[in-house]
């Protein structure tokens, strides 16, 4: 099935994940067993992904940040949206973000 | 036949001292070790030390300790201030069945635990990894990053006085890359596991005992001029990557990635900061014809 966001969501990164941006490459490692997979390569996210976590912040609606992410890439919410729902979904089963409301 | 309680090792400016419970012949490990061997100790120092018997903890979990790594054959917990390796051999011809490791905070301090080991079997039994394990990558890992290092997936050679790295995932063809370099009489430092310090201002890449499934290694070191990340193709071709951004993706895709704390991996990031803005790094493609080494001789003044 399919995952499907709700726009109402709130969504926060795990403490157990730590993320840094070299020279514009955004990256996510796993501290901790169980939260990704501390085998596998660095998590790496694009401009878009990398914009989209940036503004988790724990208070803003998955809702917000797609309408804000739509103004700042000058793209059609439909097409921000299908990207960032697919990686809410990746981000979620690695437990590198969860849902605070 | 001499033997000893104490050792010294050396490897990436790092010597090991190995105390052990047990007298160590000349065959408790390795013939490899040989080539790292030092008679004394040195300025920058890590103890191992081997006892055989578990410790009074058993190895269970302490307070405070979470897990933070559990795939065969290792289960490893951290405090604030401890780690506790828990080894369960899954290897047939390994003689170390089970082995607890207890380390401080940095790792300056392994205590070894086994039991079911006498001294005749340790006295023979050619251990691959000092830390009695199936391997020292691990120990090694934490040791690079406290240091302004890190570990790559990479075949390391000296060619001409430059050390460069040859990097890409199983099936790259670093190994028939290097075979090529070999016949040229290029040394090589070590197969598959790469060790790299900031050192004096300059990144050096140094041979270690922990290479992949060639036994190509060596004790020597290089300043580090050029990394190599291998593409498939048909051409033979290097061409230098400008783009920083690049540089990041295709190196986050080969880091050999160590087990840190958050602390442990800001530290990190600046070292592969530091590395990027240092170090020149290419695309390779090559053939088999071997023409891609006289453009890898030509860019080292060979």
């Amino acid at each position: 099935m399919s995952f499907t966001a709700d726009i109402n969501a709130i969504y926060q990164p795990s403490e157990n994940v730590i993320s840094k941006d070299i020279e514009g490459q955004f990256m996510i490692v796993p501290l901790i067993s169980g939260v990704g997979n501390l085998n596998e390569e660095i998590f790496q996210l694009n401009t878009t992904g990398s914009a989209f976590w940036k503004k988790l912040d724990g208070k803003t609606s998955f809702g917000d940040i797609m309408v804000s992410l739509t103004l700042e890439f000058d793209a059609p919410y439909e097409t921000i949206k299908k990207d960032i729902i697919h990686l809410v979904d990746q981000l979620i089963k690695k437990k590198f973000i969860f849902e605070v409301r | 036949m001499m033997s000893h309680k104490s050792k010294y090792y050396k490897v990436a400016g790092i010597t090991l001292q190995l105390i052990s419970d047990y007298s160590i012949s000349e065959n408790t490990f390795h013939p490899k070790f040989k080539l790292f061997e030092v008679p004394m100790p040195g300025v920058d120092m890590v103890t191992i030390r081997h006892h055989f018997h578990f410790p009074e903890f058993d190895g269970k979990i302490k307070k405070n300790q979470i897990e933070v790594y559990k795939k065969v054959p290792f289960h490893i917990f951290k405090s604030k201030d401890s780690w506790t390796y828990r080894y369960t051999s899954i290897f047939t011809d390994d003689i170390v069945t089970s082995a607890i490791g207890e380390m401080n905070d940095d790792y300056s301090s392994i205590n070894i635990y086994t039991e079911d080991l006498t001294q005749k079997d340790y006295s023979q039994a050619s251990f691959n990894a000092l830390t009695l394990f199936n391997t020292d990558q691990m120990i090694f890992a934490k040791f690079l990053c406290d240091r302004n290092g890190l570990m790559i997936h990479s075949n390391g050679f000296n060619i001409n006085g430059n050390g460069i790295l040859l990097a890409g995932i199983s099936g790259s063809g670093k190994s028939t890359l290097s075979g090529m370099l070999k016949e040229q009489n290029h040394r090589i430092l070590c197969d598959d596991r790469m060790f790299i310090r900031k050192m004096d201002e300059e990144f050096r890449i140094f041979g270690n005992w922990c290479y992949g499934s060639h036994p190509d290694f060596s004790n020597g070191s290089a300043p580090l001029k050029g990394l190599f990340f291998l593409e498939k193709g048909a051409e033979n071709q290097i061409n230098e990557i400008k783009q920083k951004k690049e540089i990041v993706s295709r190196l986050s895709q080969v880091l050999v990635k160590p087990l840190l704390d958050s602390n442990g991996w800001q530290k990190y990031f600046i070292t592969i900061e530091e590395m990027i803005k240092r170090v020149r790094f290419f695309r390779i493609e090559f053939d088999l014809s071997g023409t891609i080494c006289h453009q890898i001789n030509k860019l080292f003044g060979v």
